[in-house]
């Protein structure tokens, strides 16, 4: 898994790489949490070059989530395609978290 | 029910206004009237009349007018529900031109019956058939398809004949003109225009033709002296039949047969954004279609009918693939049979025009052969079924007559690339799969191993098996869940071992281990149960197997789980 941040305007994009599993979900955990602790309050998670993701990865993403809305923050969610979003589908995240498109159209509603 | 994909404008069950049924209907039989030439080459090679010529054409207009309604029935034995119009085929040529050397139309349209009689044999068991007819056979089937055409369509664009082997400027404007107008309409045209990019770039072409006077004296005689009313009246030729003019029809008819379940794959896949596999039940009503026409055609004095691929890409181009095209297909055949004027004008279409619309059709089949042929992993086996057929096919037409040698008989194999590779890749298909094992053995150690060697494992089992990508994903999302809660939730220290086993229909995956079993009735955690505890993401781990499975089980006997997995393929 290979994961990559850049700004976009308030936002702070996360392009993530690779398979999100039992093995590689710390990381991810890791790079979330410390941008969260950085202050960071709106995270948009690019999931276009995921190619799959477990219980394990979705854990983190709720964790994600929940902490930001503590802060008063958000989570966005975009370019979920194929597997990744039939994951999300059959897990019932589809219904939990708004699943844009593209990064730009989850930058939007960020405003 | 099959998803319309969004390219199209009307799809198989959709219904076009009037007009629009008759322009896709003229469009459509302006491609079915470039075949006539080979009624026309096989009266000329029998030593026939140019009467029994146009006879020949008038019975093979009604034949595939008939033909063309027939294949697109639904419902009951005949038909695959399909826009697939019917032509005089290419496959037939060989095996027609050498019936009728030998023993004149007699023995043409004898050997067409019983030709089409065996195609009717194998529609009744092609629905047994379906492991000899993977994608990567119908995938190279369809691209052949296309490939055979170039030699065709390519002189015709440069404005070449036989009488005349110098490019001439004219041509080549009329050619690209033509072919620029229906990319153009194509890409950038209004939805409702796209519909009609074929008549369009045809008129733009015959227009400058016209002008730059392209149409030969004889053409326009032609066209001047065709008489407006004709009863086509059939004209009974003595039937003539023995083995050696039968047995090279019923292999024309096996290539034919092979060309219409790619032609009908191609239908199945351009109208169904989900498609996944052969409806054989479409294709074997399909082929029935296919012999019924053909064997009319024998009857009545025609040629050999065959599903048209050009006419398959044609509908891809315009978007339109509506069944209810197919009446109005067939009725301007038939009745294009009665009105030979009008018959004419398609038949002396320009040259360098038949040539544009061939590559512009040509292009779209090509591409969806490699498309079917790529919707599964390919590994060294299958790169090697593919390859060999392609190189074999297109030796035809770059090495001529390096098959010059081979008996008569089996001419009409070695007679086209489509035939050769056809023939080819069915063999070749059957000859390599013996000896691949559709069984594997995955042990995995909790705690030591790790996801990546699940999706090694499972990445070569789907390669090897020519297994459909999203299946692959699938059991790997089961095993790799399975594994992840198993070493969450310390339900076994010991190996688990999964034995895999696949063919064309089913991945089955049993997968066994000392300790307990996770609770697959479980309710899907909450998000606050997520959060506090990994039992619940353990829970979500059956959740989502569950759901990804097609059929499950789970038993537990004498401290050892077993869970069996099964996905449709």
């Amino acid at each position: 898994m290979n994961i990559q941040t850049r700004q976009a305007g308030r936002a702070t994009v996360i392009a993530v790489f690779g398979k999100v599993d039992a093995m590689t979900a710390p990381a991810f955990e890791t790079s979330v949490s410390d941008l969260i602790a950085e202050g960071q309050l709106c995270l948009a998670i690019d999931l276009g070059g995921v190619e799959y993701i477990s219980s394990a990865g979705l854990r983190v993403i709720l964790a994600a989530a929940k902490a930001l809305k503590a802060k008063d923050g958000m989570l966005l969610l975009a370019n979920a395609r194929g597997p990744v979003q039939e994951v999300f589908e059959i897990s019932g995240f589809g219904s939990v978290f708004n699943l844009y498109d593209s990064v730009e159209a989850a930058l939007e509603t960020a405003g | 029910m099959a998803k319309k994909p969004s390219n199209l404008i009307y799809g198989v069950d959709e219904q076009p206004s009037f007009y629009e049924l008759l322009i896709l209907g003229l469009e459509h039989v302006s491609v079915i009237s470039v075949a006539f030439i080979f009624p026309v080459l096989i009266v000329q090679e029998s030593g026939g009349t140019l009467s029994d010529a146009a006879t020949m054409i008038q019975m093979s207009m009604i034949a595939g007018g008939l033909g063309t309604i027939l294949q697109s029935i639904k419902k009951g034995p005949v038909g695959s529900g399909y826009l697939c119009p019917q032509l005089c085929g290419p496959s037939f040529l060989s095996a027609s031109i050498l019936a009728g050397q030998t023993a004149g139309l007699g023995a043409v349209f004898a050997g067409t019956f019983f030709g089409a009689f065996f195609e009717a044999l194998f529609s009744r068991v092609v629905k047994r058939l379906r492991q000899f007819f993977p994608p990567e056979v119908t995938g190279t089937v369809v691209a052949m398809v296309g490939i055979t055409v170039i030699p065709f369509a390519m002189p015709r664009f440069l404005g070449l004949n036989e009488m005349d082997a110098t490019i001439k400027a004219h041509d080549i404007i009329v050619a690209v003109v033509t072919l620029a107008v229906m990319c153009a309409v194509t890409i950038w045209g209004k939805k409702k225009l796209r519909l009609y990019n074929i008549i369009i770039g045809m008129v733009a072409g015959y227009l400058l033709s016209w002008i730059f006077g392209l149409f030969t004296p004889d053409q326009a005689d032609r066209l001047i002296t065709a008489r407006y009313f004709a009863m086509p009246i059939p004209v009974f030729h003595k039937w003539v039949i023995s083995w050696g003019i039968v047995l090279p029809f019923v292999v024309a008819s096996l290539c034919s047969s092979l060309k219409t379940i790619g032609d009908l794959v191609t239908c199945q896949k351009i109208n169904d954004a989900d498609w996944k596999r052969m409806d054989m039940d479409s294709v074997g009503g399909g082929l029935l279609a296919d012999a019924a026409s053909a064997m009319g055609a024998g009857l009545l004095g025609g040629m050999g009918q065959s599903t048209s691929s050009s006419n398959v890409a044609l509908s891809l181009a315009t978007g339109a693939t509506s069944r209810r095209i197919a009446f109005s297909v067939g009725l301007i055949l038939c009745g294009l049979a009665f009105f030979p004027k009008f018959a004419t004008i398609f038949v002396i279409m320009p040259t360098p025009v038949v040539g544009a619309t061939l590559v512009f059709t040509v292009s779209f089949m090509i591409v969806v052969g490699f498309q079917i042929i790529t919707s599964r992993m390919l590994d060294t086996r299958k790169m090697l079924v593919v390859g060999i057929p392609i190189i074999l096919g297109l030796s035809v037409d770059m090495v001529p007559g390096v098959y010059a040698g081979v008996p008569e008989w089996i001419q009409p194999i070695f007679s086209s690339s489509l035939s050769l590779a056809t023939v080819s890749v069915v063999i070749l298909n059957l000859v390599f799969r013996i000896g691949i094992t559709a069984k594997k053995t995955l042990n995995l150690k909790p705690v030591v191993d790790s996801g990546q060697k699940i999706y090694e494992f499972m990445d070569t089992c789907g390669r090897e098996w020519g297994a459909r990508p999203e299946i692959i994903v699938r059991a790997t999302r089961i095993v790799t869940e399975l594994f992840e809660a198993c070493v969450m939730a310390r339900l076994t220290e010991n190996d688990i071992r999964m034995d895999i086993s696949f063919d064309e229909f089913n991945l089955d995956m049993v997968i066994t281990y000392d300790g307990r079993p996770l609770d697959f009735s479980a309710e899907k955690p909450t998000a606050g149960e997520l959060l506090a505890d990994d039992v619940a993401l353990t829970r979500l781990s059956a959740v989502i197997i569950r759901r990804t499975a097609d059929r499950m089980s789970c038993e537990e006997k004498q401290g050892k789980t077993t869970l069996r997995f099964h996905l449709d393929h």
